[in-house]
C-alpha cells in the first residue's frame, strides 16, 4: 500500500505538470461550448420526400427536394415511381416535432433492403434517435403523442463522453508508460520494490483522477442536472478504469502511439462501431453487443434519457465489465512480467 | 560475502556471441568493487543481471549466501541502483524525485536537503530536472541510489559527467557509504576514479574477467616502476621512462645525470590503464 500510495503521488504529479490535462481540458471546454451554445437542442424537421433506391444494387438515401433531376415534386408521382420496383422506396415525412408522420411507399407485402434503409432512415431524420437501440427505434410504433422531443445536444454530450472517457483514458495511461520507456524510468522502478499491480493501478488511479473532473466539466456545462446521478459517474468511473488498462497493454506491448499507429488506428475503429450502430440501427449487430463501447454508451443514455426500464442498467454492464476485465487480467500479466521483468 | 558469482555465462536474444563468458568473483561486505573495462566488455550487463533487470543465463548468482533468483521484494528493498543514463522525472524537481522514490522504500530515507548538500545540488532542490546539466542529473541519480541507505549501491559510471571538483565530491560520498557499511558495486572505464575508490578491481574485456585484485597488487603485478626524467638535449625540452631496476637503465641514468642536462626527476608506477593495455592489448575507450 505505501508503494502504491508513492506511484500514485509521482504519477500525478507527473501527469499533472504534463500537457496532458491541459489539453484535456482545452478540449471538453471547446466541446462543452459547442453543445452548449452552437449545437441546437432541437433539429428542425420540414416536412419533405426522401427516396430509397436499390434498383441498380447501389442502396442509397435521398433528400428528392435537393435532386431536380428526379423529377418527383408530388406524392402521386412518388408513389407511381416506388410501385414499379420492390427495391423502390418513397418516404414522405410530415407532422410536427411532437406529432410526426411517416408513410413508407413501397411495392409489395414483404420488406426489401431498400425498406430497412428506409425505416433507418425515417428513425434517424424523424424520431430524433430516442428509439435507437436495444428497443429497435425502426419500430414506427414509436411515434407517437406521448414522446417528448429529445435534445439534440444532450445526445451528442453522450457520444463525447464516451468518446472521451475511452479515448482520453487509453491515450493518457499509455502515453504515461511510454514516457516511463522512453525516460529510463521504468529501469529505475525495475530495481524498486514494487510489483507490476502496484505500478498500474497507481497508473489507472491516476488516469481516473484525471479525467472524472474533465467528464464533470463537460457535464456541468451541457447538462447540469444529471451532476448528482450516481449510476452516471458509477459508469463513468468503470469506463475510464477498464480503458485505462487497455491503455496499459497498449503502453506495454507498443513503443509509442506513433510506432503503433496501425494498431492504435484499427483498436479504434473497432470501438468506435458501437457508435456507428447507435445512429444507424441497421448495423447494430450482436457481436457488437460485446465491446465495451457498447455498453458506456447505451448506459450512459439511460442516465441521460431515463427510460424506467429495469434492463436499462444490465445493458450498461453486459458488455463493459467482461471486457474490462478481459483486460485488466492481460495489462497485469504484461506489465508484471514483460515490463518490470518480473519473471525470475 | 555479499555478492558471489561463478561461472556467469550470458548471452542476449538474438545475439551471436556471449555477452560474458563464464565470470567469477566474489565481493565482500563493506568493500567497493568496480569493473574497469571498455564499452561493451560486459560492465553493465554484469550488473544488470546482479540487480536482477535481466534473467540469469548459466552459472550462479548469490546475494548474502542466497541464490539471487530466490530473492523476492525485499532483495529490492536492500539494494540502490545508479544507472548511467540519467533516469529521472524531468518534469518534477530534484527534491520530488527523491521523495517520491524515498516512498517506494520501507525503511527511513535521508532527506533530499541533507543528500543536495553532499553534493553540492543544494541551489538545485526546488528547481525542475530538466533544467538541470548532465553531470547534476548523474548526481542526482547516484543521491537517489543511496537516499534509503541500502546494503549494496549498484554504480553505472558514478562520475559521468562531472567535472574534477564533482568528481572528488562524488568519490567522497561513495567512501562514506562504504564507512556507513554499504558493499558498492562500481562499473567505470575511468581509471583514475577506479584506482581512488576501489578496494578491488576487475578488469573487464569481451565478458571474460582478466584479472581481479586491488589497485596496489595489480600494479606490482603487472605494472612496471620507473623514472621519469625531463632533460635538454640540443636545446630542446626531452622526456625518457627509466627502468632504475636493469643495469642498462641505471647506466642510462648515470650518463644523462653526468651531461648535466637533466630538469627534473619523478618516481614513476604504471596506471591502471597502461595495465589493462599490457593486459588485454585493448585501450579503456
Amino acid at each position: 500500500m505505501r508503494s502504491l500510495w508513492a506511484l500514485l503521488w509521482l504519477d500525478l504529479r507527473n501527469v499533472w505538470l504534463s500537457r496532458i490535462p491541459i489539453m484535456m481540458v482545452a478540449s471538453v471546454l471547446v466541446q462543452g461550448a459547442a453543445l452548449r451554445f452552437v449545437v441546437p437542442e432541437q433539429i428542425k424537421v420540414e416536412p419533405t420526400l426522401r427516396i430509397v433506391d436499390n434498383t441498380r444494387g447501389k442502396l442509397f438515401a435521398r433528400v428528392l427536394s435537393k435532386d431536380p433531376n428526379l423529377g418527383l415534386p408530388d406524392r402521386a408521382r412518388l408513389e407511381a415511381w416506388a410501385s414499379k420496383d420492390r427495391q423502390r422506396v418513397g418516404l414522405v415525412f410530415s407532422g410536427t416535432a411532437r406529432e410526426p408522420d411517416v408513410v413508407v411507399l413501397h411495392a409489395g407485402s414483404q420488406d426489401s433492403r431498400a425498406v430497412t434503409l428506409a425505416r433507418t432512415t425515417a428513425t434517424m431524420f424523424w424520431s430524433r434517435f430516442t428509439s435507437i437501440g436495444w428497443d429497435r427505434g425502426h419500430r414506427f410504433s414509436h411515434l407517437g403523442l406521448d414522446r417528448e422531443p429529445t435534445q439534440f445536444n444532450h445526445v451528442l454530450l453522450i457520444l463525447l463522453l464516451a468518446i472521451n472517457a475511452a479515448v482520453l483514458s487509453v491515450v493518457s495511461l499509455a502515453t504515461m508508460i511510454f514516457e516511463d520507456k522512453a525516460t529510463g524510468a521504468i529501469d529505475a522502478l525495475r530495481v524498486a520494490p514494487i510489483n507490476g499491480f502496484e505500478y498500474l493501478l497507481a497508473k489507472v488511479l491516476a488516469t481516473v483522477m484525471t479525467f472524472l473532473p474533465i467528464g464533470f466539466v463537460l457535464i456541468a456545462m451541457v447538462k447540469p442536472e444529471i451532476l448528482g446521478s450516481v449510476k452516471l459517474w458509477l459508469i463513468l468511473l468503470v469506463a475510464t478504469i477498464g480503458f485505462s488498462f487497455l491503455g496499459a497493454l497498449l503502453g506495454s506491448l507498443l513503443r509509442s502511439l506513433f510506432d503503433g499507429v496501425y494498431a492504435f488506428a484499427l483498436m479504434v475503429a473497432a470501438l468506435m462501431l458501437p457508435f456507428v450502430a447507435f445512429f444507424i440501427p441497421a448495423f447494430d449487430r450482436l457481436w457488437l453487443h460485446f465491446m465495451p463501447t457498447w455498453g458506456l454508451i447505451y448506459g450512459l443514455r439511460a442516465v441521460v434519457f431515463p427510460t424506467g426500464r429495469a434492463e436499462d442498467p444490465l445493458l450498461a454492464v453486459q458488455s463493459m465489465l467482461p471486457a474490462f476485465a478481459v483486460f485488466a487480467l492481460l495489462a497485469c500479466l504484461v506489465v508484471h512480467y514483460r515490463l518490470l521483468g518480473r519473471s525470475r | 560475502m555479499m555478492i558471489s558469482v561463478k561461472d556467469l555465462i550470458f548471452r542476449y536474444p538474438q545475439a551471436q556471441n556471449d555477452a560474458l563468458k563464464g565470470v567469477s568473483f566474489d565481493v565482500e561486505q563493506g568493500e567497493i568493487f568496480g569493473f574497469l573495462g571498455p564499452s561493451g566488455a560486459g560492465k553493465s550487463t554484469v550488473q544488470r543481471l546482479l540487480n536482477k533487470q535481466l534473467c540469469a543465463g548459466q552459472g550462479e548468482l548469490l546475494f548474502d549466501g542466497k541464490p539471487l533468483a530466490q530473492t523476492g521484494r525485499e532483495y529490492f528493498e536492500s539494494i540502490g541502483v545508479a544507472f548511467e543514463q540519467p533516469n529521472l522525472y524531468e518534469r518534477l524537481t530534484g527534491e520530488a524525485n527523491l521523495v517520491a522514490t524515498a516512498g517506494l522504500y520501507r525503511g527511513g530515507s535521508r532527506s533530499p536537503k541533507e543528500l543536495f548538500e553532499l553534493l553540492d545540488l543544494s541551489p538545485a532542490l526546488d528547481q525542475r530536472v530538466s533544467s538541470y546539466s548532465k553531470g547534476m542529473k548523474q548526481r542526482l541519480v547516484v543521491l537517489r541510489a543511496i537516499q534509503h541507505q541500502p546494503k549494496v549501491v549498484f554504480l553505472d559510471e558514478p562520475t559521468s559527467g562531472n567535472d574534477p571538483v564533482n568528481t572528488e565530491r562524488m568519490i567522497e560520498l561513495i567512501r562514506a557509504e562504504r564507512d556507513r557499511g554499504a558493499t558498492i558495486v562500481l562499473s567505470t572505464h575511468d581509471m583514475h576514479v577506479a584506482d581512488a575508490l576501489c578496494d578491488r578491481i576487475a578488469f573487464i574485456n569481451e565478458g571474460q574477467i582478466v584479472a581481479c585484485d586491488s589497485p596496489r597488487n595489480l600494479k606490482l603485478e603487472h605494472g612496471q616502476q620507473g623514472i621519469l626524467v625531463e632533460f635538454t638535449a640540443d636545446g630542446e625540452a626531452q622526456s625518457e621512462v627509466i627502468d632504475g631496476s636493469s643495469e642498462v637503465g641505471r647506466k642510462r641514468l648515470d650518463t644523462l645525470l653526468a651531461s648535466g642536462t637533466v630538469e627534473t626527476l619523478h618516481s614513476r608506477e604504471a596506471t591502471l590503464g597502461e595495465i589493462f593495455i599490457k593486459l588485454t592489448g585493448c585501450e579503456l575507450v
